[in-house]
């Protein structure tokens, strides 16, 4: 007997059946779903590695006593960046793992997930899409803490020279009301001021100084409460 | 069986496997159509002997049929069927080789009158001579090597055939041959066996 022939008959004898079309397609399109899902959250994360960046100002770190520096640390992303690294890993198991994943190298398929999530991640962070995430996780995570909450912490420390509020009154001095809800009287005569402000009622504001008296506070310098992207259009 | 031999002259590979598809008969016409190509090569990678290499390729083919759903047309078909075929023998060596069947690794008569002008040495001494060694420093260089000189030079694969075959960047077949080479010079020179008059 041939040996085609013998092949054929094991086949049948042992009842061999053909595995279907549809699940080596579904192998293949979860393995492209599951790269292009882990380029799209390692994107976002990203974005609000970005967000997070911007509203971080290291010129602080001078500033800051040796105490209070791990609350400065605390507001780097280290969980986005963690996050961002996980799935860009994943995106590269994913491609990989496709039919023709094997014919890129190692190199490309990491370059390409890192472009990708890159584009993908500024685009986002421009169209204001990081701060919302930032956002969402703050509410629905009870143990994340969201950079807005890590940086009023840090503007939280008048005894440090920090603090930070809304404007409630504009006369020869600024009276504002800090997170807590307490009033303070800010001397502003000689401070600097950092970015575009208008000092008026309801603009919230982040100052460095000396607290003198409980309520009263001498700024050195007045920056607006939003990051750096306002900052950048000082002269 | 319905199908003869000369039903299936003609026709594409690519062609066979949608008719055996349809119809389990064709798929002999496959299978005679690479089974002493894929015997030589399940020998050239392992220690099977041939009894051993023609029931490696049974399987192998069992296989093929379970799969042949999977094959796609982006790929040429003989590069699909050595990946098969390379996967199942390896895997099978390596099972022998665990239970402790510990095999010299035997080459056929191709393989001692191509590879040295394939591998750039010069002048041949002896044949015998040339054989005998060529024979003991693929057993010393690394499995990599070894797969990647036989699918180049005894298969005469391109680079692309070898990259669907082995799944690897055409990049790094490239570069793996390169390696290869060096690798069966360098043994040679390391057991003091020179192919050069």
């Amino acid at each position: 007997m041939k040996n085609s022939q013998k092949l054929l008959e094991k086949i049948q004898v042992r009842k061999i059946t053909q595995k279907s079309r549809l699940k080596f397609v579904l192998k293949n399109s979860l393995f492209w779903t599951l790269f292009a899902l882990s380029i799209i959250i390692g994107g976002l994360s990203f974005s609000v590695i970005l967000f997070v960046l911007n509203e971080t100002e290291f010129d602080l770190l001078s500033q800051i006593t040796d105490s209070k520096v791990e609350l400065f640390l605390g507001i780097l992303p280290f969980f986005w960046v963690i996050s961002c690294v996980i799935f860009l890993l994943i995106s590269i198991f994913g491609i990989r793992h496709t039919k023709i994943g094997y014919r890129y190298s190692p190199f490309w398929v990491f370059g390409s997930s890192v472009i990708l999530s890159i584009i993908l991640g500024t685009s986002f962070f421009f169209t204001g899409g990081a701060g919302k995430i930032e956002q969402i996780f703050a509410e629905n995570i009870p143990i994340y803490e969201s950079v807005v909450e890590k940086k009023i912490a840090l503007w939280s420390m008048p005894e440090q020279g920090f603090l930070s509020g809304e404007i409630i009154e504009k006369k020869e001095i600024l009276i504002i009301k800090d997170w807590s809800g307490k009033k303070w009287k800010i001397n502003f005569e000689n401070a600097l001021m950092r970015g575009k402000m208008s000092l008026n009622k309801g603009e919230k504001i982040k100052i460095i100084g000396k607290m003198s008296e409980d309520i009263i506070f001498i700024a050195k310098e007045i920056r607006p409460w939003e990051g750096r992207k306002m900052r950048s259009n000082e002269k | 069986m319905k199908i003869l031999i000369k039903d299936c002259k003609g026709l594409s590979d690519e062609e066979l496997v949608k008719k055996s598809l349809q119809d389990i008969d064709y798929f002999a016409c496959i299978y005679e159509r690479y089974e002493q190509k894929l015997i030589r090569y399940i020998l050239r990678i392992s220690s099977f002997d041939f009894a051993e290499a023609e029931e490696i390729l049974q399987e192998a083919f069992v296989k093929v049929w379970q799969n042949l759903n999977e094959f796609d047309e982006t790929l040429k078909f003989s590069s699909w069927i050595y990946r098969i075929i390379h996967n199942v023998t390896i895997t099978e060596w390596k099972k022998s080789q665990s239970k402790g069947k510990d095999k010299t690794q035997e080459y056929d008569e191709e393989l001692f009158q191509n590879l040295p002008a394939k591998l750039d040495l010069e002048k041949e001494v002896n044949q015998k001579f040339v054989e005998n060694n060529i024979r003991k420093i693929l057993q010393l260089i690394p499995e990599k090597y070894r797969e990647i000189l036989i699918l180049k030079f005894l298969e005469e694969k391109d680079y692309k055939e070898i990259s669907d075959i082995l799944k690897k960047p055409s990049g790094t077949v490239a570069t793996l041959i390169n390696r290869a080479k060096e690798s069966f010079r360098q043994t040679a020179k390391q057991e003091n066996i020179s192919f050069i008059i």
